[in-house]
């Protein structure tokens, strides 16, 4: 059921979950680029004050994925879903948002590094630390992504915990 | 008074009171309405009186402070909230008096879901659904976006999505207010035909025509604060 409700909703809300997507992978996308150039050039002191702002910025996008979703937590609960049914349709639809944002943007961020560093002749760093780069970015992002399905998800299941009549006074 | 098993909905004693800020607004202080099985019942009152409250308590949308709610000899406040869901999904069937429908899901995916929800298999939703949209001439209209229909249309599909699960009891909170004469018409001969029959209904309305279709009407009385 949460499946078919995650999927149906995510066609529906589209335009909305299209900008998620793009947000997210904008922030990943600068993050790797940011951070490779920085390693190009063996400045990676500032690695962690750039993730932690990624982290953040992460997170505070995925949020906007639960916003306005009180007719829907409603309705679902009226009809017969249960706060763990409701809590499944909206981990689902966060972590497909983030996952997909984030890798699009990893990879985008990559393909700009290397374009810039074919046109400046920017020496990148060897596959054995490429590699360490990569692992750090994609856990930093993940954790964001984390953050913010974590924070999402706080709020539904408090949202579910209400009454019907209670979910659904906050609609209108 | 009836006995326990003839009963669809029974409220014996119901307590309910709403935080009105500085002072409690009391809906109900002790209220006791029975409901056989298979019986229409329209409950008919001025604005505020409690009809919504009431198929709210029924429908355990809400919680009363004191007293039993028992709908098909089941007493709802005695159930945990997961419980009381899964009743409800079995055997109530609720029409709002503002339609609440999923406004990004179509007709067809809105009356679709309370069988989701049940479980029920693919092909054997996909029949229902096309039978009853069908059955209310609302067949043509299964692919349309919810957003795009009036709201005579939206209290049709409203309906559907309460008779889908083919529920004991159905409990309809003033399902005309917002419709047109037409619609109204439309729906009050719906409400008499076939497929309400051996159902429980139980209608809240202010208006008496409506009232007039039901078997028996129990009236309520506001408050004067």
């Amino acid at each position: 059921m949460s499946l078919w409700f995650a999927l149906k909703d995510f066609r529906a809300r589209i335009s909305k979950i299209r900008f998620i997507i793009f947000t997210t992978a904008f922030f990943s996308a600068d993050f790797t680029f940011i951070f490779i150039l920085l390693k190009s050039v063996g400045y990676v002191q500032m690695f962690a004050p750039i993730s932690m702002f990624v982290i953040v910025a992460l997170a505070i996008t995925l949020l906007h994925l639960e916003d306005k979703t009180n007719l829907n937590i409603g309705v679902l609960r009226a009809l017969g879903a249960n706060q763990s049914t409701i809590t499944l349709i909206f981990l689902l639809e966060l972590t497909l948002v983030g996952v997909i944002g984030v890798f699009t943007g990893i990879i985008l961020g990559f393909i700009s590094v290397v374009a810039v560093s074919t046109l400046t002749h920017l020496t990148l760093p060897k596959a054995a630390t490429l590699t360490e780069a990569f692992s750090l970015i994609i856990l930093s992002c993940l954790m964001g992504v984390l953050a913010g399905v974590v924070a999402c998800l706080i709020s539904i299941w408090k949202k579910s915990a209400k009454t019907v009549v209670e979910t659904l006074a906050y609609t209108k | 008074m009836h006995t326990q098993n003839n009963l669809a909905i029974a409220l014996r004693h119901v307590k309910k009171v709403y935080d009105g800020g500085c002072k409690p607004i009391k809906i109900f202080d002790d209220i006791n309405i029975e409901v056989r099985r298979g019986e229409f019942v329209a409950v008919i009152g001025p604005t505020g009186c409690g009809k919504t409250t009431l198929i709210n308590l029924i429908a355990g949308f809400d919680v009363p402070q004191a007293g039993n709610i028992y709908v098909e000899g089941v007493d709802i406040t005695k159930l945990h909230e997961r419980e009381k869901t899964v009743f409800r999904a079995k055997n109530i069937g609720v029409v709002f008096q503002v339609h609440n429908l999923i406004p990004t899901l179509t007709v067809y995916e809105n009356v679709e879901l309370p069988l989701v929800l049940l479980g029920v298999e693919k092909n054997e939703r996909r029949k229902r659904v096309e039978e009853l949209l069908e059955h209310m001439f609302m067949g043509g209209y299964a692919n349309r976006k919810v957003s795009t229909l009036s709201v005579g249309e939206c209290q049709l599909v409203n309906l559907a999505r309460a008779l889908i699960s083919n529920p004991k009891i159905l409990l309809m909170d003033e399902p005309i207010e917002y419709l047109d004469p037409l619609t109204t018409d439309t729906l009050l001969a719906f409400l008499k035909g076939e497929i309400f029959r051996k159902k429980t209904v139980l209608l809240t309305t202010h208006k008496r025509k409506v009232a007039k279709i039901a078997e028996r009407t129990l009236y309520l009385r506001r408050k004067i604060p």
